[in-house]
């Protein structure tokens, strides 16, 4: 995530919501120059995912997803971690 | 000599589960008596369940403090189908889901201040207590999404964690209608977070070239503007080379 940084514009900012580990690197400057804002965001509440299935129902967004039965949970979970996966794997019961 | 078939209960009956029991565990397929609500909780009959890469804290133990045998799942899809004393406002039979936010505590300083979202003592569901990766699972009332008709379970599911974080992230970022954000990974959350912007109005760009998204015949239109294969390069970003 750290190359994105100079990517911003001024007043930019780089929402960060993928889990990951390793860290990001900036120097002040690059702060600094633009005004630039680095912040993390988890989720929301469930008032908010009413807000986003309304939303998704309004505009027609719609997860693209690749389904597995329950059984095949390791199998699902394994297309998942090989980042192949095109988009969202959804396992059915 | 002749057999006599009787139903047995829902709750005598046993359910499949994928869980996995210790940290860096296998899944394993296994039966289970179907739990009972508790007070203050429902029993959702669990259609479908989305696999987020968050799912690697309950596999992997990457999270503290959980406890094993643990079912993961924050992005789970269903029907009510029991509730438990005291539970008022939502009702069998009704669409419900769950996602990352499982359960606050209502009494710390966050919640106290109406912060849900950051209350201290957070559950989650799939960490917490067992998630959406099994045919019956509970969960509290504060952690219900009631999904409307329009939508199908598997569509909805997803929606739950890689949805609202990709559609609240971009809500709250200060971006308008007209601004231009740079999406980095068109995975399971950034092909949401590519449609959401869209239909925000809000101008995007990969971050990275190569990346394909197929075209969706339902979005043809947004979906054609969705397609990523070309290079392309922020201005500004000097290190863009880096992503060669």
């Amino acid at each position: 995530m750290s190359e994105l940084i100079d990517g911003l514009g001024p007043n930019g900012k780089l929402m960060v919501i993928g889990a990951a580990f390793d860290p990001i690197e900036v120097t002040p400057v690059q702060l600094i120059s633009g005004s630039r804002t680095i912040q993390g965001w988890a989720a929301g509440t469930p008032a908010d995912s009413e807000d986003t299935l309304r939303f998704a129902e309004l505009s027609g967004v719609r997860p693209m997803i690749e389904t597995y039965p329950l059984e095949k949970a390791a199998e699902a979970y394994a297309r998942m971690m090989s980042g192949k996966a095109e988009f969202r794997v959804v396992l059915t019961m | 000599m002749a057999t006599m078939r009787v139903t047995a209960a829902p709750e005598l009956a046993p359910m499949k589960v994928a869980q996995i029991s210790k940290p860096g565990g296998e899944f394993e397929i296994v039966e289970r008596k179907i739990p009972t609500p508790d007070a203050g909780q429902v029993r959702i009959k669990v259609q479908a369940c989305g696999v987020c890469h968050s799912d690697v804290l309950t596999k992997e133990g990457a999270w503290p403090g959980i406890q094993y045998p643990r079912v993961p799942g924050h992005e789970v899809a269903g029907i009510i189908d029991e509730v438990g004393t005291g539970v008022s406002a939502w009702r069998k039979g009704q669409r419900v889901g769950v996602g990352w936010h499982g359960g606050q505590d209502n009494t710390c300083r966050e919640c106290r201040r109406g912060d849900f979202r950051n209350c201290r003592n957070m559950k989650i569901s799939g960490i917490s207590y067992d998630g959406g990766y099994q045919q019956y699972m509970v969960a509290a009332v504060e952690a219900l999404v009631a999904i409307p008709d329009s939508l199908k379970d598997t569509e909805a599911a997803p929606l739950l964690c890689a949805g609202i974080t990709t559609y609240n992230a971009l809500r709250h970022s200060g971006a308008f209608p007209g601004d231009l954000v740079a999406v980095q990974g068109i995975g399971g959350l950034g092909h949401l977070g590519i449609q959401f912007a869209i239909s925000l109005a809000i101008r995007w760009r990969p971050s990275a070239e190569g990346q394909k998204m197929r075209l969706s015949q339902r979005n043809s239109e947004p979906a054609s503007t969705l397609t990523a294969n070309r290079r392309m390069r922020p201005r500004n970003c000097k290190n863009w080379a880096a992503h060669k």
